[in-house]
């Protein structure tokens, strides 16, 4: 109605001119217009019946991956002399080739299909439905609809696979892994002696101290590996992610978090995770090619929240995770978390801290002058102590300077395992 | 073609307004005609969708202007008549960029054109023919006209209505 406005507008306002002005050019004037309304009217479009399906040659991609998009429209009801759908996708992806919107006639039972192809940021994104507008030849009378189709594209961070993270949380869980779990064995590593019993290998017996007690035999006891629960706490919160110039730390955090949850589910362990910010959203914990897919759609969907409940990491919910357990906090760090992390290190919780370093992201965007500089190595120095504290109180601390690709990182630091074993008594 | 024909229109329509009003001596509305064309022209190069509106309604009102002048009903009718095909063939256009190449483009501009055509002479005769009769316009013909009018509208209405 409000695209016909101009001209019932101007037809309305010949005839009045006409009538008051008792003109009959003027009326002649209007004849046109009159007619192509009219004829618009009388070719009128009847009801929308489509039948309309939706492929995707993917529905899981990477950010620099693209997806094709392929619609199959059949005309179930009347002619439509003109018919122009709309695919209706969230203004943040991006068509790489075709287009969203599709012009043209269908006639009853006939079928016909149009592709476009897009791509986007990380993210989780539904197709809503497709607006068909059916109109005759001048576009004069329309009929619009709604047509609902199903769709969805995970949209998960990129990231660069770590190996061989080394953990070692106090407890593990019953089926065998990689991971230390203080209990003696079979394995690899000597974990200490005990004598013989029926039915260990000879190559176990350890003659050295066979020898020096005649009247019994030892054997070698190895430190059996395990699995374990392992729950990576994702830190969302506006306060810590966003920058004073509006950049955001939050992405390099979720690549973080998508490699390690990746390294833990390969090494058979039991992962969660928690994302920290506007809600709590928990991925309960699970294993394998499914858990992981899980934890990567929960990543996809991460956003940054501003809540004033989840200022501070006091309201992280401890009792989630498996007492005596594996945490991965993912935070740029503020100095108030340090009460929360010594906190949750005190109840028995082997934590480890990877922390995208805001300093240096900051300092990036910054004009390089005197000022800055200063500014730059005090603030270094500050959180360089606030590192060091977290380090001496059982905290696995590492500060991560994004301009550095995460594995290297990783690799260099977490290859072995941490010196300590139980730092706070 | 469309394209051509879309600019073909237009100017045809803001130059016949613009002759006509310069042989009246009036020169600002000649110079109007001509800026409205160039304006409606630019919009339609930038693919704004708003500007065929705007010029139609501006082209129609030039029309109507002439006429109170007394400026010669040809004159006028080209003005408007080509006014509405450049609006209809604007609108077309941008219809038709979002076209498949499987779409059988040829038959839709066909059909279109014909259409508008048939649209386009009949209003022609029409409209002469109503000038040629000369018939005067009396109160009777106004009141007749009034009452179709009203009726249009409540036929309007009722269709708006439905829509919603």
């Amino acid at each position: 109605m409000r695209r016909n406005a101009p001209l019932i507008l101007i037809l309305y306002g010949i005839l009045f001119i006409a009538l008051v002005s008792m003109n009959g050019e003027m009326l002649a004037l209007a004849i046109p217009l009159a007619l192509y309304m009219l004829a618009g009217l009388y070719f009128a479009p009847q009801e929308i019946d489509l039948k309309i399906e939706r492929e995707l040659s993917a529905e899981r991609i990477t950010p620099k991956q693209e997806v094709i998009v392929e619609i199959e429209i059949t005309n179930l009801g009347s002619n439509l002399e003109e018919l122009f759908l709309e695919d209706q996708i969230s203004p943040a992806l991006k068509i790489i080739k075709g287009e969203t919107g599709f012009f043209c006639t269908l006639k009853k039972g006939e079928s016909i299909s149009w592709c476009y192809t897009l791509t986007g940021p990380r993210g989780s994104f539904l197709f809503k439905g497709i607006k068909a507008i059916a109109s005759d030849h001048f576009n004069i009378a329309q009929k619009e609809k709604m047509i609902e189709t199903e769709g969805q594209i995970f949209i998960i961070p990129s990231f660069t696979r770590i190996k061989n993270i080394k953990i070692r949380p106090r407890q593990t869980r019953a089926y065998a892994g990689n991971i230390p779990a203080r209990i003696g064995g079979p394995g690899v590593e000597f974990y200490g002696l005990r004598e013989y019993q029926p039915g260990d290998s000879l190559r176990w017996v350890n003659w050295r101290a066979s020898a020096r007690h005649p009247q019994a035999l030892y054997s070698n006891e190895y430190e059996q590996e395990r699995v374990a629960d392992v729950g990576i706490i994702l830190d969302g919160r506006e306060a810590v992610n966003m920058g004073e110039s509006g950049n955001s730390l939050y992405e390099h955090s979720v690549i973080a978090a998508a490699a390690l949850s990746d390294a833990f589910i390969a090494s058979g362990n039991r992962v969660g995770l928690l994302l920290y910010g506007q809600t709590l959203r928990w991925t309960f914990p699970g294993y394998g090619h499914i858990q992981r897919e899980r934890i990567m759609q929960s990543l996809a969907r991460a956003e940054i929240g501003d809540s004033s409940v989840f200022t501070d990491l006091m309201r992280i919910p401890s009792q989630l995770f498996p007492i005596n357990s594996q945490l991965v906090l993912i935070s740029p760090l503020k100095n108030d978390d340090y009460g929360t992390l010594v906190h949750l290190r005190a109840r028995g919780y082997q934590v480890m801290v990877i922390s995208p370093n805001p300093v240096s992201y900051e300092r990036a965007n910054l004009p390089d002058n005197a000022n800055t500089r200063l500014a730059s190595r005090i603030i270094s120095m500050e959180r360089r102590m606030f590192m060091l504290k977290l380090q001496r109180a059982g905290v696995q601390a590492l500060d991560w300077d994004i301009r550095e690709p995460l594995d290297k990182l990783v690799k260099a630091h977490l290859g072995r395992p941490p010196a300590w074993r139980n730092p706070i008594k | 073609m469309i394209k051509f024909s879309t600019f073909f229109t237009l100017w045809m329509g803001a130059l016949a307004l613009g002759f006509a009003y310069q042989q009246a001596d009036l020169t600002i509305h000649m110079w109007v005609a001509v800026i409205i064309g160039a304006f409606w022209t630019w919009g339609l190069l930038q693919f704004k969708k708003q500007i065929p509106r705007i010029g139609m309604v501006l082209l129609s009102l030039l029309s109507i202007i002439g006429l109170f002048n007394e400026l010669p009903f040809g004159w006028m009718l080209a003005g408007a008549l080509n006014a509405l095909l450049s609006y209809d063939l604007s609108n077309f256009y941008q219809r038709l960029r979002f076209a498949s190449e499987t779409e059988d483009i040829k038959l839709l501009k066909r059909v279109h054109f014909t259409r508008l055509s048939i649209i386009t002479l009949l209003g022609l005769s029409l409209s002469t023919s109503v000038i040629l009769w000369q018939a005067e316009f009396s109160l009777e013909w106004a009141i007749f006209l009034a009452l179709s009018g009203i009726w249009g509208i409540s036929l309007l209405v009722g269709w708006v209505r439905r829509e919603a």
